[in-house]
């Protein structure tokens, strides 16, 4: 058989015009459809231009009949429908899934005939795209669970429920909570979420590593010079090759790097915002001294290499196998330790006093009530429930994280005497201010980690990484 | 016979050949790596997966894992689901996607080449910026999960094998490679069916489709592979345990600071099983003999 | 051939004009219609409704949670002023062009070199393809202890030929490579499969008869085996820079766009502007630009490689 070539068409220019007409004309025909003012339900926006080419009716989602005047306390509950299937989304899975799913059925056995439908997101990003996705088309579940970070955002679109009418309902009072606490809940002065468990920081150290390098385990580092001076004997290097850290400095653009900055910058009395919220303050002096002292410790104090151990969060760290002598952390560490290196000698106290003074800072998981639930009293129910110090103490001591109520914290030994816990509590109670409240916050952490990450890996000084930072932040801030 | 398209054969001289395998042996540990150190660190004690730098051989063999990893939530349940949504794509798809890449190979029909590059145009936009408008339209198709004629009222096609199935039912990609295939096939093999009176669609049907096996295998993989592993799409469609899949169900490991990693690594060695079945039935069909015959001059 | 077959040929129908007179040629149209709507029908409802409304985001303030604002083209000049859209773009071809040749060559000469009996062609073909079932977590996890630069695998090896590794991922220049290499490795299966098909079409004869003539393998191969395969690299040259261009998994879990936004790419910050910025209206019109830049790339291909050739 012959081979003979033989074209078939290509696509010509005629026909790659007409596509291109044809995509255009679309555009301009929904943008034509959907320029007129969207309905005054926030929650149900963009339901008119994703109707498509033609002059759909704006039929907005039935959703958009439910009071959108939220001021009045009672008139969200009155009109909820109260179905007894009470829907759940949140992050508390993992270590925490069995704390959550104890608080479910304690609350089902409490509430017969109330159920808890739940779905969960390991990614706390993954739940506020879902839950973003769900407001926008009008049904959001009823209660949801998420890093604190996502209410001010959540609150300043006025997407949810605000909570003070509810407790004062309930007879809640504010004082239940540790004030650091409450306040990552709150925007504006009002209350939209509470918390279900709190995480502040401390500072981890391997004993054997203490006693090997001729330090007292019983007594250590209280300050950062300490800190520092502990971590340079205890960095031990062999052929040149370093083989053990004596303190680990995140180098990802992390939440690990960003805590540890915001950590230091507590200790040297800076704050991340201005006193009135709308400008960056963590490009000040204290700021800048401690970024500076933790480049100094990967550069100038050498106590560890760029690239040592570092990892995904939670796999092949260095300090579960005896590598590394001291780290910030949190306290789910503790439970990652037991269950990966339960032999590991370690102990854990409040974080070394900077400058300034001894500060930790402090996060928390919220639970809040989107607006568009249509079963806003049972939603409450839930939650209120959840608040209540018994199944505070429940929830934490199984998860182990920190209890967000004084009443809850001192009535159970687990946070005052365990010997892993006990400093994460006198650190919440004695110094803790709260993780930074802004709905600019998410955007701008993304470029705060960038920039302390270039200055961590000696790309940029610590003041350019800084200000560049802080600009970013005053521009966001700004629009806020 | 000489296997055509075969270098390997070739290569008449034995020590060129074990080269060769030995090449192809390195290079597929390197391929399977991680696919191994997962199945490694399934069947590893706690207090060894962190080993640092890292072991390979479990201390213990913890077979139990795998039976905890099943246990710790309704897998079976995930199993079926996915398996009807994947399974539901597979079909749809190479149906549709053969029907439409041989008319855009072979049927002149008015406004072709112009709806052509449209549908390749839609590859062109990042799939995050889709989410929230797919998830409305769903939501408000009419007559659907308690919709009325206009859409509004229920919840649509949301929560459901037809919301997660049906907009993934044709893609563009799917499109294009029957497309190409089909173009591969010389026009005139339908001539003498066409001199025997044969419609278009008979053609075909009886001749250019069996013809396109290995495309039709290929295909297949590749979006039975997409849709078992597809996390996002189900993510924003399902809430409920009825729909959820395998990919979520997997998160009862994992959380911010915490991940059940022997547990985690036993559940996706497991759900990854079926993929490598479908890719090794697949791949019998990428073998010679099963595509052109009898074309003769 | 006889003039009343010919009309009945593709040939004769395309020969003359009018469809009226050609039942051939009527019938392909129909068919070709009946064909093609189904998948069209889908497509509008389920593609071009989306990717229309995207588009019309991208004119809009739009935080998602309040309704979408009209501004005209005041997000693009935003954009073109935004030096991390500008840093995203030029990563992002940076990576295409690493990406691309990569996958497509090792794609190419596993497929062909597992195309035929040898011993274990099944088990070195799953092997192949295992990376691209291989979930992205359980793979970064291994490929950043692979990239560690202190005991990773990959440094450990460079040490033996005397040669000092780079920080890799915590490098603004090695960053990069290292994610363009951990991507070929997790698609080099697809391209693989793809071609073995297109092998398979290729008739047996050919490299028979050139045998015969006295042809090499390497002779067999560049001129035999690659022109045939030009309809498959065609398409996976234009699906491999389309998904380039949208490249987000690898960067989300490996670097999150680090060091530095040396590997931000732009589905990357489109990702994080939309979802965690709620600045959709930009991110949209950011997505607009990434499509501009797609498409174009897609038309030069279609003019420069589209000339589709078949040999009977």
């Amino acid at each position: 058989m012959l081979l003979e070539p033989r074209t078939s068409p290509q696509i010509s220019r005629r026909s790659l015009l007409a596509g291109t007409a044809v995509a255009l004309a679309s555009v301009a025909v929904v943008a034509c459809g959907s320029a007129s003012p969207a309905p005054v339900a926030t929650t149900a926006p963009a339901a008119a231009p994703t109707k498509g080419a033609g002059a759909a009716p704006t039929a907005a989602p039935t959703v958009a009949a439910k009071p959108t005047t939220a001021a009045q306390p009672t008139a969200a509950a009155s009109t909820s429908t109260g179905s007894l299937t009470i829907s759940f989304w949140s992050s508390l899975m993992g270590s925490k899934e069995a704390a959550r799913a104890g608080l479910a059925k304690d609350f089902e056995a409490a509430n017969p005939g109330m159920k808890i439908q739940h779905e969960g997101f390991f990614d706390i990003m993954q739940n506020n795209e879902k839950l973003l996705t769900a407001m926008v088309a009008g049904n959001p579940p009823d209660v949801v669970s998420n890093h604190y970070y996502f209410v001010s955002n959540y609150a300043n679109a006025n997407a949810l429920v605000p909570l003070d009418p509810l407790m004062a309902q309930s007879k809640m009072a504010d004082d239940l909570f540790v004030p650091s606490i409450l306040q990552l809940g709150q925007w504006k002065g009002k209350t939209y979420a509470l918390p279900i468990y709190a995480d502040t920081m401390a500072y981890f150290y391997n004993v054997d590593l203490y006693t090997k390098a001729g330090l007292d385990p019983e007594k250590p580092a209280a300050t950062w010079n300490d800190m520092i001076a502990d971590a340079k004997k205890m960095t031990v290097r062999q052929g040149g090759k370093l083989v053990q850290e004596g303190m680990s400095v995140p180098q990802d653009a992390s939440e690990d790097l960003s805590n540890m900055f915001y950590a230091m910058l507590l200790a040297g009395g800076g704050s991340f915002l201005s006193g009135d919220g709308k400008t960056a303050a963590f490009n000040d002096a204290s700021g800048q001294q401690a970024l500076q002292t933790m480049v100094d410790l990967v550069h100038t104090d050498k106590v560890t290499d760029i690239g040592f151990g570092q990892g995904l969060s939670g796999a092949a760290t260095p300090f579960y196998d005896n590598k590394t002598g001291s780290r910030y952390d949190i306290p789910p560490t503790i439970f990652n330790i037991s269950k990966y290196a339960p032999k590991l000698n370690y102990a854990i106290s409040p974080l070394p006093a900077g400058p300034k003074g001894q500060a930790t800072p402090v996060l928390a998981f919220e639970m809040f009530i989107p607006k568009g639930s249509k079963n806003q009293d049972n939603a409450w129910k839930f939650i209120a429930f959840a608040m209540t110090p018994p199944e505070q103490v429940k929830f934490n001591k199984t998860s182990n994280h920190l209890a967000c109520e004084p009443e809850a914290l001192q009535s159970d030994p687990f946070f005052t005497t365990n010997k892993y816990v006990k400093p994460f509590y006198e650190s919440l109670i004695g110094f803790s201010k709260p993780f930074p409240i802004t709905p600019a916050y998410a955007d701008v952490l993304a470029t705060l980690q960038q920039q302390l990450q270039a200055a961590v890996l000696a790309k940029s000084d610590v003041k350019t990484a800084l200000d560049t930072a802080a600009s970013y932040a005053n521009d966001q801030l700004s629009k806020v | 016979m000489l296997a055509a398209g075969s270098i390997v054969r070739q290569m008449a001289l034995r020590p060129a050949r074990l080269a060769l395998h030995l090449a192809l042996i390195v290079c597929s540990l390197l391929m399977a790596g991680p696919f191994l150190w997962m199945v490694s660190t399934s069947l590893k004690p706690n207090d060894q997966i962190f080993a640092f730098p890292p072991e390979w051989i479990p201390r213990v063999w913890m077979w139990v894992d795998y039976a905890n990893a099943m246990q710790a939530a309704p897998f079976a349940l995930y199993f079926r689901n996915t398996g009807i949504y994947a399974g539901g794509v597979l079909v749809f798809q190479l149906t549709l996607c053969s029907m439409a890449g041989y008319a855009f190979a072979r049927l002149p029909f008015p406004g072709r080449q112009a709806i052509f590059v449209a549908i390749l145009a839609t590859m062109m936009v990042p799939s995050q910026m889709l989410l929230i408008p797919l998830f409305v339209l769903l939501k408000h198709v009419p007559l659907a999960g308690g919709n009325d004629l206009l859409g509004a009222g229920g919840n649509g096609w949301l929560d459901s094998f037809a919301g997660l199935i049906v907009p993934q039912a044709v893609t563009a990609f799917g499109i294009f490679l029957m497309r190409q295939f089909f173009q591969t096939l010389p026009a005139e093999l339908g001539d003498a069916a066409r001199i025997d009176g044969a419609s278009e669609a008979q053609i075909f049907w009886r001749i250019m489709l069996p013809l396109t096996k290995p495309a039709l295998a290929t295909l297949g993989i590749i979006t039975f592979q997409a849709a078992w592993n597809d996390f996002l799409w189900p993510l924003v469609v399902t809430d409920t345990e009825a729909t959820r899949t395998l990919q979520l169900g997997l998160q009862v490991f994992q959380d911010l600071n915490s991940t059940d990693w022997a547990l985690l690594m036993a559940a996706t060695t497991v759900t990854s099983l079926p993929i490598v079945v479908v890719f090794l039935v697949g791949q019998r069909y990428l073998v010679r003999g099963i595509a052109l015959t009898g074309l003769k001059g | 051939m006889p003039a009343a077959e010919a009309s009945l040929t593709s040939e004769g129908a395309v020969a003359r004009k009018g469809s009226r007179r050609h039942p051939v040629l009527a019938d392909q149209r129909r068919t070709g219609l009946l064909f093609v709507t189904p998948a069209l029908v889908l497509f509008v409802v389920f593609s071009v409704v989306p990717v229309v409304y995207a588009f019309y985001l991208a004119f809009t303030d739009y935080r998602v949670l309040t309704p979408p604002r009209w501004i005209g083209l005041e997000n693009f000049v935003a954009m073109a002023h935004d030096p991390v859209f500008w840093v995203a773009m030029r990563n992002t071809t940076y990576y295409a062009i690493g990406y691309v040749p990569g996958a497509m060559v090792l794609g190419l000469i596993a497929a062909v070199l597992l195309n035929g009996r040898i011993r274990g062609v099944t088990a070195y073909r799953t092997a192949f393809y295992i990376p691209v079932v291989t979930s992205i977590i359980v793979a970064s996890i291994i490929w950043l202890w692979i990239y560690n630069p202190q005991v990773g695998l990959l440094n450990w090896a460079l040490s033996l030929i005397g040669v000092q590794g780079p920080a890799w991922l915590y490098s603004t220049t090695w960053a990069m490579p290292a994610v363009i290499i951990m991507s070929v490795w997790k698609n080099l299966g697809y391209v693989m499969i793809i071609y073995l098909a297109a092998l398979q079409g290729i008739p047996a004869h050919l490299y028979e008869a050139a045998s015969v003539d006295g042809a090499s393998g390497k002779d067999s191969f560049f001129k035999i085996t690659l022109p045939l395969l030009k309809p498959a690299t065609f398409f996976i040259f234009v699906i491999s820079c389309i998904s380039s261009f949208q490249v987000f998994g690898a960067v989300y879990v490996m670097t999150k766009g680090g060091p530095v936004n040396s590997t931000t790419t732009l589905v990357y910050e489109i990702y994080i502007i939309s979802f965690q910025a709620l600045k959709m209206g930009y991110g949209a019109a950011e997505s607009v630009a990434l499509f501009a830049a797609i498409f174009i790339l897609s038309m030069v291909n279609f003019r420069l490689l589209g000339q589709d050739t078949e040999y009977i």
